[in-house]
């Protein structure tokens, strides 16, 4: 028996990984659709904001993430400038982390080319610019002098949109949907606490328990990784990507559970049968 | 000469530290304008700064290329895929989607080479955290098994799953749903502990910035000379 | 873009993929590869995303409108590079001075109210829930300010747990106690979060390799699994023969 526990305890790390793969593979070939969803506070606190605006307003988008975090922000940016585009909210979107640029701009072109929204009229692309202190300090100022161009090349100040629009302190709302730092405290600290903005922010799972702190006061909403993204998009009613990913993350989270009861009890059972 | 090297960057740091402190608190138009400027100043300096980087991490592999020390055939590669990220990028003037909305050939690299290549490095750590959880994770004392017990909690009720089961099973002697309870942990004892290490990191990077600007703190000046 | 640069995009992306899982078996010349390329690819990348993107609009193009404005701050960055040439090394000092100061000051205020005075509201306001000027005890007003109770008196144990200019005995000793349970209440709400974070980017990455499984990729992901599991087996069989014929 405790020849079979030590073996149990000691097996080789590959069998774990096969069984992490099986796991997350599994819902992705034979989708389950579990139910349980439940919308969270949190994540209304950012989708009542955005509801709220009247149409023709501006928001500011700040896609802070990158390919290394794809899974669990891409979705919820989607959803939320999906959802901007459907209240007819006027874009102005930027990154700060610079291997993130292709990603929001492929998010902005897919829900623009699906509400049928223009560049340039409907929303604008800012771009990346180095340094995120003083990105964030001077769109608060002006924005022209720390993007001239947008990412496509244009003049900023010749975009039809942006005739009126000269600094964030203009937005009806915020959002930063980031992956760590340079993200949400940045915003925060440098942007919104200074020039007293309201905003919100979708970050990962990593990042989610140190992120509480500014919630509900400094931010009004929190979309915590795929979990907060399949709520959005409940929300919106577009269930997308992290809704039928939380099948897969629901199977890996009950192995975790599993291993770890294991790692507790495999001690405690050879003990009892010595 | 001496001053210029060793006590003028000082006189640097603090004369622009203390303006750019002093200016928060000064909402004027000739106080804004200022960090304006120093702001854009800022960004263009940041910029070279990157080839800091860029021109560390090439010696490094110039110097293994030189040498032909063991495994100096991949950093090849990492030229390869330099020359890979520039040349498409230039041939798209930095361009990922035209205006007409097609993916350039930087695009393509983008998301075929880049985004797979980023996305996987860091997926690897879900199979680490999970072989490190089966190792590692046991109960040896009471507040290991306060920090296992919230973690199972928390792993539980964050899924769908989690959530029908909780349902289906004893969630009707509840007077709160499970999603409400757990949101209640984050936002009320662990949001506490999160907002002390917060607060404690604050008054830390307070007292670096200080430092500083005073130049007590100085590394960033590098070697005696 | 065209089919063929489709078909050719997923077998690179698929193939990338599967090098660097290929480091879950061990560590082999294929992962090697991917991450060296990952690193290059990354900075060819962002040298691009810079230049164009950055120091075109922000130096560039007003240096050759005739605007003299950035070139101070360029010669403070070109001042950077002088780290590299230690005759004039000295000079880097300079623009890392600009860069520590402006990072320094703008962070002091800033920090002192965003992360202390904001948070130590956020804590105890509102302390007690009011209804037109009056305490409110309704259920979920009661519910509330026992939740701001709580916070209040973790967060004072925690702070007591981390304030080391006192020596912890007695009732400071007591509350540091209580303090470090609720850090590990953060940190296991900390690890389940993680398990969350990291299966999703696993999903991601397994979701595009199910998906250049179809005919429609030419089987990429099914043909260079296999491939990859041949070269494993032909790299660990020639590892382990290497010993004997040394």
């Amino acid at each position: 028996m405790n020849d079979f526990l030590d073996k149990l305890a000691n097996v080789d790390r590959r069998y774990l990984f096969l069984l992490v793969i099986a796991a997350i593979l599994f819902p992705i070939v034979r989708p389950l659709a579990l139910p349980g969803l439940k919308v969270t506070d949190s994540v209304k606190g950012v989708y009542d904001q955005i509801e709220a605006l009247p149409a023709g307003s501006y928001i500011g988008i700040s896609f802070d993430f990158d390919p290394a975090s794809k899974p669990e922000i891409y979705p919820m940016a989607l959803a939320v400038t999906r959802h901007a585009f459907r209240k007819n909210l006027k874009i102005v979107s930027m990154n700060l982390w610079i291997t993130g640029t292709g990603l929001a701009d492929e998010i902005l072109t897919l829900a623009a080319n699906e509400a049928g929204k223009k560049y340039g009229e409907d929303y604008v692309f800012l771009g990346w610019q180095p340094s995120p202190i003083a990105v964030i300090t001077g769109v608060f100022m002006d924005i022209y002098k720390v993007f001239p161009k947008d990412q496509k090349g244009n003049d900023a100040r010749s975009l039809p949109m942006l005739k009126d629009f000269r600094n964030f302190t203009q937005l009806g709302y915020f959002v930063t949907l980031g992956a760590g730092s340079p993200g949400l405290p940045h915003w925060v600290q440098f942007g919104a606490d200074k020039y007293k903005i309201k905003m919100g922010g979708g970050c990962t799972a990593v990042s989610e328990p140190g992120y509480r702190p500014y919630y509900p006061v400094q931010i009004t909403g929190l979309i915590p990784a795929m979990k907060g993204a399949a709520e959005y998009e409940s929300l919106i009613g577009m269930p997308d990507k992290a809704y039928a990913g939380l099948d897969a993350i629901s199977l890996g989270h009950f192995l975790i559970l599993i291993l770890l009861a294991l790692c507790n009890l495999i001690p405690f059972v050879k003990r009892f049968t010595k | 000469m001496l001053f210029i090297k060793r006590q003028f960057p000082l006189v640097v740091c603090f004369v622009v530290g203390v303006a750019v402190a002093v200016q928060y608190y000064i909402p004027h138009r000739i106080s804004q304008d200022f960090i304006e400027g120093l702001s854009h100043w800022e960004i263009i300096i940041a910029a070279f700064a990157f080839f800091l980087g860029l021109v560390s991490v090439t010696q490094v592999h110039v110097a293994k290329l030189r040498r032909r020390s063991p495994g100096w055939g991949f950093s090849l590669f990492f030229f390869g895929g330099i020359l890979i990220g520039v040349i498409t990028g230039f041939l798209s003037r930095g361009k990922q989607i035209t205006e007409a909305g097609a993916i350039t050939s930087f695009g393509w690299m983008y998301n075929n080479m880049l985004n797979p290549l980023q996305g996987t490095m860091f997926c690897l750590l879900g199979f680490y955290i999970v072989s490190a959880a089966y190792r590692a994770f046991k109960v040896r004392s009471l507040q290991a098994g306060v920090l296992l017990a919230v973690a199972v909690i928390f792993i539980f009720s964050r899924v769908p799953l989690g959530q029908y089961l909780w349902e289906a099973t004893i969630g009707g002697f509840f007077p709160w749903q499970l999603h409400q309870m757990v949101e209640w942990v984050m936002n009320t004892p662990a949001k506490a502990a999160g907002r002390g290490i917060l607060i404690g990191v604050s008054l830390g990077a307070v007292a670096t910035s200080v430092k500083i600007i005073a130049g007590i703190e100085r590394q960033y000046m590098g070697g005696k000379d | 873009m065209s089919e063929f640069t489709i078909i050719l995009g997923a077998w690179v992306s698929a193939g990338l993929t599967l090098c660097i899982f290929s480091f879950l078996y061990e560590d082999n010349p294929l992962f090697k590869v991917a991450e060296h390329l990952y690193i290059g690819v990354t900075i060819g990348y962002s040298v691009t995303n810079l230049i164009f993107n950055s120091m075109g609009p922000n130096i560039y193009n007003p240096l050759k409108e005739g605007n003299l404005m950035p070139l101070l701050p360029t010669l403070l960055g070109l001042g950077f590079l002088t780290r590299f040439i230690p005759k004039i090394s000295w000079m880097s000092r300079i623009s890392f001075a600009f860069v520590m100061g402006y990072t320094s000051g703008l962070s002091i205020p800033t920090t002192i109210t965003s992360q202390f005075l904001k948070q130590l509201e956020g804590t105890v306001y509102p302390l007690l829930t009011r209804k037109e000027g009056l305490l409110d005890f309704s259920r979920a007003a009661i519910g509330h300010d026992i939740s701001v109770f709580i916070l209040v008196a973790a967060l004072l144990t925690v702070l007591i747990y981390f304030f080391f200019s006192v020596e912890h005995r007695g009732p400071i000793k007591a509350a540091s106690k209580v303090g470090i349970y609720f850090i590990m209440i953060y940190l296991g709400a900390a690890f389940g979060t993680t398990v969350m974070g990291r299966f999703s980017l696993l999903y991601g990455r397994l979701f595009d390799l199910y998906t250049y499984r179809a005919e429609r990729y030419y089987y990429a992901t099914p043909v260079l699994l296999v491939a990859l599991i041949f070269f494993l087996v032909v790299y660990t069989l020639k590892q382990k023969n290497k010993p004997a014929e040394s």
